[in-house]
């Protein structure tokens, strides 16, 4: 466990792109599951980028909005991570695009993460340590995924429940603000459970990468999209997710009934009602936006607070519990007590 | 400071409960919303519903998880076939029938 002094979190922007995709009308979903898809997963509808709009041009509108709203310069900016699985390029890293695209000096600490729906409480973690050791002042931190690039329309198990979405999270050191705390999860032995097998180092793009095959009714996909083992990662969530956030409050030593709201990674309807009944938190609310927006990956813990907690969050302080995730298997989870954010804000492109 | 509320965090609220069949039966039927209530029996099989698809096997996941604290695996669930055998499966681990 983990513990940032003197980091506060300003201000939070989600952007999401304006196609809306229905679950409710989508043809490929069978009529005979469609009600169960929706109640299990929660996912109503989802947002989809238009064809060629990258994580990378989501984040940029949500940083220059967060940026502009903010009143400061693009200059006094030290740090930019980028949590994403849909980078731009395979190299250079698209933190170095977004430095550029934003107009942030040449002197700031720039690079990307490669992590999916931990992420964003990974990026808090690392973002935070590092302003705190080497005494940065301001810091942007940057988490999203065009998820549906990587999953094949003709796949029911991954393509109805994801969005696309980037968000921005301005961080600033503050000596005043309480202490975050942090703890994670990592169970490389269940690597295969959310993957995509082709297209890296081990296994370089072939004909054979291209070619879909049938995995049962309804699941069609190659080896470069993704395969999603869905009670590999039910059991991850709904059995350690738990006990490490239970683990993390005791270490924290924060009475339970001081966590106003816990702020769970969008995954799946099922996992955030399971993990919600095993922690039993005696008055937090739990936020959900996977309804609209569906799984968006590093992007749903801050889309959600976007979408769903502004007002609370920009009129006072709340003791949050936040946890992601997913892919690796990885967890991370934060215990942050924001004072009054001055942006916390939803925008569409 | 913490008080006793930090005890019972994360761990499943009744496992140490006992539970006859027909109790396990309706806990079963409550979360299998679309099912006609009444229509589950000890000896239904689970992928012969008509409702059936893998989504069901979640559900139940999330049921063992949240009851009975047990992590109900892709392998466990290819040998229980019926509502009988996933209660034998919840008793052989956490005793539910035990008085």
């Amino acid at each position: 466990m983990n513990r940032v002094e003197g980091v506060r979190i300003r201000g939070i922007t989600a952007c999401v792109p304006t196609d809306v995709r229905s679950n409710e009308t989508d043809p490929r979903i069978l009529d005979t599951e469609r009600a169960i898809l929706i109640r299990t997963t929660g996912v109503r509808e989802r947002r989809v980028a238009a064809l060629g709009v990258t994580t990378v041009d989501l984040c940029e509108q949500a940083a220059k909005t967060l940026i502009n709203d903010l009143s400061i310069t693009s200059a006094s900016i030290d740090l930019l991570v980028l949590v994403t699985q849909s980078a731009d390029y395979l190299l250079p890293a698209s933190a170095f695009v977004l430095q550029q695209r934003l107009g942030l000096p040449t002197h700031v600490l720039a690079f990307d993460i490669s992590l999916g729906c931990s992420g964003y409480v990974y990026g808090l973690a690392v973002v935070s340590s590092m302003m705190k050791t080497l005494g940065l002042k301001r810091a942007l931190l940057l988490a999203g995924d065009i998820s549906l690039a990587h999953c094949n329309p003709k796949d029911k198990s991954t393509y109805p429940l994801f969005g696309d979405a980037g968000s921005a999270t301005l961080l600033e050191r503050d000596d005043a603000t309480a202490a975050m705390h942090f703890s994670v999860l990592s169970d490389g032995a269940n690597a295969d459970a959310i993957q995509v097998s082709h297209g890296g180092m081990r296994n370089p793009v072939s004909k054979e990468s291209l070619v879909p095959r049938s995995f049962g009714e309804g699941i069609m996909r190659s080896p470069m999209q993704l395969s999603l083992n869905g009670g590999k990662v039910f059991n991850f969530a709904s059995m350690q997710v738990p006990l490490s956030l239970r683990k993390l409050i005791v270490e924290a030593a924060i009475p339970p009934e001081s966590i106003d709201y816990l702020v769970l990674h969008q995954a799946n309807n099922l996992i955030s009602k399971t993990i919600e009944k095993r922690l039993s938190l005696p008055r937090a609310r739990v936020p959900v936006s996977i309804d609209r927006f569906g799984n968006t990956s590093s992007a749903s813990i801050p889309l959600t607070m976007a979408s769903e907690l502004a007002k609370e969050l920009t009129n006072g302080s709340s003791t949050m519990l936040l946890s992601g995730f997913g892919v690796g298997l990885s967890c991370a989870n934060a215990l942050v007590t924001a004072t009054a954010m001055d942006v916390v804000k939803l925008i569409e492109v | 400071m913490l008080g006793p509320a930090l005890s019972s965090l994360g761990q499943a609220k009744h496992f140490e409960v006992c539970m006859t069949l027909d109790d396990f039966i309706v806990l079963v039927e409550a979360e299998f919303e679309e099912v006609e209530k009444g229509t589950l029996k000890a000896d239904t099989v689970f992928v012969e519903m008509k409702e059936w698809c893998s989504l069901y096997a979640l559900i139940l996941m999330g049921l063992m998880s949240v009851e009975f604290d047990l992590e109900l695996t892709g392998d466990d669930l290819i040998g229980i076939k019926t509502v009988s055998d996933l209660y034998a499966f919840a008793d052989k681990r956490q005793g539910i029938s035990r008085v």
